[in-house]
C-alpha cells in the first residue's frame, strides 16, 4: 500500500526532539517501535488518532530518557574525574608546575582586584553616596574645590530641599590639649551641624543631628577619643582648643569610629561651625571673597544636579554685585559627584591628593596577565605530553565516545586543576595579604562575607583559566583519529608546531614588558631623588609652627643657633616640598609678558635672608635679602629664574615689580608692595617632579611665616634636639609642644603612590617569569624525554654533551629572542605614556631594553640548561635500551 | 536485587522468547498489568539491564512498517538469569508464611 510508504511528514517533528534528546544506540530502535506502533493503530482508528498517540509517546518518554541521560553523565564525570586525578598524581611533576603557576596567576588577580575594588569603593559608604555633590568653582579655565564661606549659608536659604554643609581645614595645625596632653592636630576640621545628614560616618556615640550645632562643640574620632583620653566613653568631657592665640574650651558632643581608609580625605576631630560662628571676625565670614572650604550638597531623591546648576548663574547674580562675578573666587561652576571625587578629580583646591582611575585599569590588567601566563603554562604542557593521553584518547573513541564527550572530559580536568589552584590562591592570598599590603602601602582587606563582587571575581576566575587552559589541549587531544593513535604512529616531535611556539613567545613578551615596567619605575624614582632639585634637603628639620613666632622671629632664631651644630635657622611661608598655595597678582616692568594689561599671576612665597641658605639654594644674580638694607623687608623682590623666563627679561636687577594680594589679616585685607628686583635665584623643585617649576617670587612678610627649618650639621641630630626644645619652650609662649619632622622625609612622602607600584609591580613582574620559565622547564625537560632515544643514538655517533644541550635549548632560546623583539616597541611605548605623568622624567636608554632582556635570558637559560643538562648526562645504553 | 519494572521487563522477555522486542514486551504488560508504559518506560529500564550485562540483544530486519528500522531482540544472559532466580528467592522469603491475600 502505497500509503504506508508515504513519509510520516506529521510525525517528523516528534522525531526530530527525540533524536535531539536522545543519545543512545537504542534510538532508532526506539524510533522503529513507535513508527511500527503508528502504524498498527493507523489501520484500525485513522491518521490523526494515530499521530495523537505518536506524539504522546514522545512527551511521556521524553523526561524519562532526559533523566536517565543526565544520570549516566554524571557518572561519566565521575569517571572524568577519576582519571584526571590519577593523571595528576602519576605526573607529579607537570602537575606541581600546572598547579603552581595558576595558583600564583590567580593569587595575583585576587591581589589586584582587591586593590582596584577598594579604589573603586571610595566614599560609596554613605548612605546617600550617590546624591552627594561637591560644589566647584571655575574661572579662567581653572576649576577649584574652594568656596566662600557665605556658599554655604546662601545656599540653604535658596535651595531649600538641599542639604548643605561645609568642611574647612585650617592651613597651619591647631594646638588642642586636656591637661598635660598637647598635640598639634593636623587633621581638624571645621564643620557644619549638618554633617551627618549629608553623609554618614559610622557612629559610636552621640546624637548625629544635634552634635554639632550649639558652638563650643567638638565630635572626635576613636583614636583621637583614646589619645586624650584613654578611652572612647568621652562624651560630655572637656578639650581645650588653641586657635588665633586664645584658648577655648570645647565639649565632646560625638564620637565616631575612624574614617574608613576609602574616604577621599580623612579627620580626627571635628569643630562645630558654629564655633567658627562665635569666635572669628565677621568679615571673614561673610565675605565672598574668602574661599576656604569645600562645600558639599545632598540632592532629594530623584532631583538632578543639572537642574541646580542650572539656577546657579542666577544664585549667582542675586548675591554678588557686578564686579565680584568676574572674581574667580565667586563663581560657581558645577556640582561633582562624590564617588567620582577619588578617582576623577584633578582640580585644584583637593584636601588630599586622589587616585587615578588609570592605575585601575592597569591593575586590572596586570592581574589577568600573569594569569595569562599561567594558562599558557597549561596549554603547553598539556599538548606536549599529548603522546601519554594519546592512547586513551584512542580507545575512548573506539567505544563510542563522540569528540563531544572527549573534548568535556579534558575541559573537566582543566577545571580540576583551575579549582585546585583556586582554593590555594585564596589560602595564598589571605595569608601573603599582610605582606603584601606592608609591601605597596596600602590597607586591603581581603573577606568574603557579603562581599559579592568577589565572590563574582573568583568564579570569573575559575572559569576563564579553566576555560582558557582548557580549550585549547582539549580541541587538540579530541582530534586524535584512533586507528593513527593505537597503531602508535603519533608522533609529536617532527610537526611543525607555531601554536605552541606562539604561545611561549607571547609568555615571555608578557614578561618581559613587566620587567622594563618595573626597571622603568625605579629608574624614574632614583632619577628623582638624583636630580639637582635645586635645594639640598639633607640635614633639614622642619617644625610647622612659625606663627607662634611671627611677631618675634629673630628671638628664636638666635635661641636656635646657640647650639654648635645648629647652621642656620629660617622661618617662611612655604618649603621646598609643600605646594605652593600663594599666588599673588603682579604687575611687572613691561606689563603681563603677553602684552596685556592684566595683572600676572605668579606664585609667592614669603622667606627670610636665611631661606636661601638653609636650603642650599643658588643665586644666578643679584643678591639676597639682607638686615644691612631695611627696605629688603617692604619693597625687595627676588625671582626665580622660571619667572624671568617668563617674563623675558634679559637684565632682571633693578626692574620695578609690584605684586597686589589678600593678607589673610582682617585689620588689612588687601596689600600692594611695590619694589625692585634685587636677586635671581636658580630654579628649584617646590613640588614634586610632576609639576613643572613656575614662576616664583620672594619676599619678606612675617605674617605668612608658617615653617621653621633649622639646617645642622651632618652628625646624631639627639643632643641638638633636646635642647631645641628646651629653647623652644623657654622661648614660646603658650605651652605649645615641640613637633618637627625632617624635609627628606617629606620629600619621601611626594612619591609614595610610585614607591608602591615599583614595588607591586616588580612582585607581579617576578610572579610572571618565574610561572613562565616554570612552564619552559616543564617543555623542556618533557621534550628531551621524548627524544631519550635520538640523544642516546646521537651521543653513540659521538655527539657531545655540550651539544646535546644546544640541541634541546635552541628552539627556546629563539623564542625568547623573538618575544624580546616583540616587548621591546610596546613596552617603550606604555612606559612613554606614563613617563608623561611627569614634567621632569628621566630617559629610556637602550640598556634598559637591553637589561630586561638579558634578565629574561638568564632565567629561560638556566631553567633550559637545568633539564638539558640532565638530559645530556643519559649513558647511550640506558638510552636505548628499551624499544 | 532488581527493581520491581525490571524484573517485570525481564519476566515478560522469557514470556516472549523469540518475539522480544520493544512494541511486545509493551504490549505483554499492559496486558497482564493493565498500566500503560510509555516507550521511555521501558527503554531506559531496558538499557540500563543491558549496561549490567543482564540482557544482550540481536539486531533484526529493518521493515517498512518501522519507517526503515531494525527490530531489536532481547534475551536474557546467564548474569541476567542468575538475578531473576536471586529476585525470586527473596520475594518468596518475604512471603514465607504469610496466607495469600485473596482478591475478594
Amino acid at each position: 500500500m502505497a500509503k504506508i510508504f508515504k513519509k510520516g511528514a506529521g510525525r517528523r517533528p516528534a522525531k526530530w526532539l527525540l533524536t535531539r534528546f536522545v543519545d543512545w544506540e537504542h534510538r532508532d530502535v526506539i524510533i522503529g517501535d513507535l513508527e511500527e506502533g503508528w502504524h498498527a493503530l493507523q489501520e484500525e482508528n485513522g491518521n490523526a488518532i494515530a499521530t495523537l498517540w505518536y506524539y504522546g509517546q514522545v512527551m511521556q518518554s521524553l523526561p524519562a530518557f532526559l533523566f536517565s541521560s543526565l544520570k549516566w553523565q554524571i557518572n561519566m564525570f565521575r569517571n572524568y574525574l577519576k582519571i584526571s586525578i590519577r593523571n595528576l598524581l602519576r605526573d607529579k611533576g607537570y602537575s606541581l608546575i600546572n598547579i603552581s603557576g595558576l595558583t600564583l596567576g590567580t593569587a595575583c588577580c585576587i591581589l589586584m582586584f582587591l586593590f582596584v575594588q577598594h579604589e573603586l569603593s571610595f566614599d560609596r559608604f554613605h548612605e546617600a553616596s550617590d546624591r552627594i555633590y561637591r560644589v566647584i568653582r571655575e574661572s579662567g579655565g581653572k576649576q577649584s574645590a574652594v568656596t566662600a564661606f557665605m556658599l554655604a549659608p546662601t545656599m540653604r536659604t535658596d535651595f531649600p530641599d538641599l542639604k548643605v554643609v561645609r568642611f574647612r581645614k585650617d592651613r597651619a595645625p591647631s594646638l588642642v590639649k586636656k591637661e598635660e596632653k598637647k598635640f598639634f592636630e593636623n587633621r581638624m576640621f571645621w564643620v557644619d551641624a549638618d554633617m551627618q545628614k549629608v553623609f554618614s560616618f559610622p557612629q559610636i556615640s552621640g546624637d548625629p543631628n544635634t552634635m554639632l550645632q550649639a558652638p563650643y562643640t567638638v565630635v572626635l574620632t576613636a583614636s583621637t577619643a583614646r589619645k586624650y583620653f584613654g578611652t572612647t566613653d568621652v562624651l560630655g568631657e572637656n578639650l581645650t582648643l588653641r586657635w588665633n592665640e586664645m584658648d577655648r574650651e570645647l565639649r565632646v558632643t560625638g564620637v565616631l569610629e575612624d574614617v574608613p581608609s576609602n574616604a577621599h580625605f580623612q579627620f580626627d576631630m571635628l569643630v562645630s561651625f558654629a564655633t567658627a560662628e562665635a569666635t572669628w571676625p565677621k568679615e571673614i565670614l561673610e565675605n565672598w571673597d574668602f574661599a576656604y572650604a569645600q562645600t558639599y550638597v545632598l540632592l532629594p531623591e530623584d532631583r538632578h544636579p543639572a537642574a541646580y546648576e542650572a539656577m546657579f548663574p542666577d544664585f549667582v547674580g542675586r548675591h554678588l554685585n557686578e564686579e565680584k562675578k568676574e572674581d574667580y573666587k565667586s563663581t560657581l561652576a558645577s556640582l561633582q559627584p562624590l564617588t567620582s571625587i577619588h578617582l576623577h578629580s584633578k582640580i585644584g583646591g583637593e584636601v588630599e591628593a586622589n587616585g587615578e582611575i588609570l592605575y585601575v585599569y592597569f591593575a586590572a590588567i596586570l592581574g589577568f596577565l600573569v594569569l595569562l601566563v599561567a594558562c599558557i603554562n597549561y596549554m603547553n604542557l598539556s599538548t606536549a605530553r599529548a603522546a601519554r593521553r594519546a592512547k586513551e584518547v584512542g580507545v575512548r573513541k573506539v567505544t563510542g565516545a563522540n569528540r563531544q564527550q572527549i573534548i568535556f572530559q579534558f575541559l573537566s580536568e582543566s577545571f580540576l586543576f583551575a579549582g585546585i589552584a583556586l582554593l590555594l590562591a585564596l589560602l595564598l592570598t589571605k595569608s601573603m595579604l599582610p605582606f603584601f599590603n606592608q609591601l605597596v602601602n596600602k590597607k586591603l582587606a581581603f573577606s568574603l562575607d557579603g562581599n559579592y563582587a568577589l565572590l563574582g571575581i573568583l568564579v570569573l576566575v575559575f572559569l576563564l583559566s579553566g576555560l582558557v587552559s582548557g580549550s585549547y589541549p582539549a580541541f587538540y587531544l579530541s582530534a586524535f583519529k584512533p586507528v593513527t593513535v593505537l597503531k602508535g604512529a603519533l608522533s609529536i616531535r617532527n610537526s611543525r608546531f607555531p601554536v605552541r611556539q606562539l604561545l611561549v613567545v607571547t609568555q615571555f613578551t608578557i614578561s618581559i614588558m613587566l620587567i622594563i615596567g618595573t626597571i622603568a619605575i625605579y629608574k624614574q624614582l632614583d632619577f628623582v631623588k638624583q636630580k639637582r632639585l635645586g635645594y639640598n634637603k639633607e640635614q633639614v628639620l622642619i617644625i610647622p609652627q612659625g606663627r607662634r613666632v611671627r611677631e618675634n622671629p629673630e628671638r628664636i632664631k638666635q635661641a636656635f643657633l646657640q647650639h654648635p651644630d645648629v647652621l642656620e635657622v629660617s622661618i617662611s611661608s612655604h618649603i621646598p616640598t609643600t605646594h605652593l598655595s600663594i599666588e599673588v597678582a603682579s604687575k611687572p616692568e613691561g606689563g603681563h609678558p603677553d602684552g596685556t594689561n592684566d595683572t600676572w599671576p605668579i606664585k609667592a612665597v614669603s622667606v627670610d635672608p636665611e631661606f636661601f641658605e638653609s636650603f642650599g639654594m643658588k643665586f644666578s644674580e643679584g643678591r639676597n635679602f639682607s638686615k644691612a638694607y631695611p627696605t629688603d623687608s617692604l619693597g625687595a623682590f627676588i625671582l626665580n629664574q622660571a619667572a624671568v623666563k617668563a617674563l623675558a627679561w634679559e637684565a632682571p636687577l633693578g626692574k620695578q615689580f609690584a605684586a597686589t594680594f589678600r593678607t589673610g589679616s582682617a585689620s588689612q585685607p588687601v596689600e600692594t608692595r611695590e619694589g625692585q628686583i634685587i636677586g635671581v635665584v636658580e630654579d628649584a623643585h617646590f613640588e614634586s617632579l610632576h609639576t613643572e617649576i613656575e614662576p616664583t617670587v620672594f619676599f619678606i612678610k612675617p605674617f605668612w611665616y608658617f615653617y621653621i627649618a633649622v639646617k645642622f650639621r651632618p652628625t646624631n641630630p639627639e643632643p641638638m634636639l633636646a635642647f631645641l626644645e628646651k629653647q623652644w619652650s623657654s622661648v614660646v609662649p603658650g605651652d605649645y609642644p615641640f613637633e618637627y619632622t625632617f624635609l627628606d622625609e617629606h620629600f619621601a612622602q611626594l612619591y609614595e603612590t610610585e614607591e608602591a607600584w615599583g614595588k607591586g609591580l616588580a612582585a607581579m613582574a617576578a610572579m610572571a617569569i618565574f610561572v613562565a620559565c616554570l612552564g619552559l622547564l616543564g617543555l623542556v625537560s618533557f621534550l628531551a624525554e621524548q627524544r631519550t632515544k635520538e640523544i642516546g643514538i646521537r651521543k653513540v655517533l659521538g655527539s657531545s654533551n655540550f651539544a646535546i644541550m644546544h640541541l634541546l635549548s635552541q628552539e627556546f632560546i629563539k623564542l625568547v629572542i623573538v618575544a624580546n623583539l616583540i616587548a621591546w616597541p610596546l613596552a617603550y611605548l606604555l612606559v612613554h605614556r606614563w613617563l608623561e605623568n611627569f614634567a621632569y622624567r628621566t630617559g629610556l636608554p637602550w640598556w634598559v631594553f637591553l637589561l630586561a632582556g638579558l634578565l629574561t635570558f638568564g632565567f629561560a637559560v638556566f631553567s633550559v640548561s637545568f633539564q638539558a643538562v640532565r638530559a645530556s648526562q643519559i649513558k647511550p645504553a640506558d638510552a636505548l635500551r628499551w624499544e | 536485587m532488581l527493581s520491581r519494572t525490571e524484573e517485570m521487563i525481564m519476566l515478560a522477555i522469557c514470556q516472549l522468547k523469540e518475539n522480544a522486542y520493544g512494541v511486545t514486551i509493551r504490549t505483554y504488560l499492559n496486558e497482564v498489568t493493565g498500566q500503560h508504559f510509555s516507550v521511555g518506560g521501558i527503554y531506559v529500564p531496558l538499557d540500563r539491564l543491558v549496561r549490567k550485562g543482564f540482557l544482550h540483544y540481536r539486531q533484526g530486519e529493518p521493515t517498512p512498517e518501522r519507517g526503515g528500522m531494525s527490530k531489536r531482540f532481547f534475551e536474557l544472559t546467564a548474569k541476567g538469569q542468575h538475578a531473576l532466580a536471586e529476585t525470586k528467592a527473596i520475594q518468596d522469603k518475604l512471603w514465607e508464611g504469610l496466607s495469600g491475600f485473596s482478591l475478594a
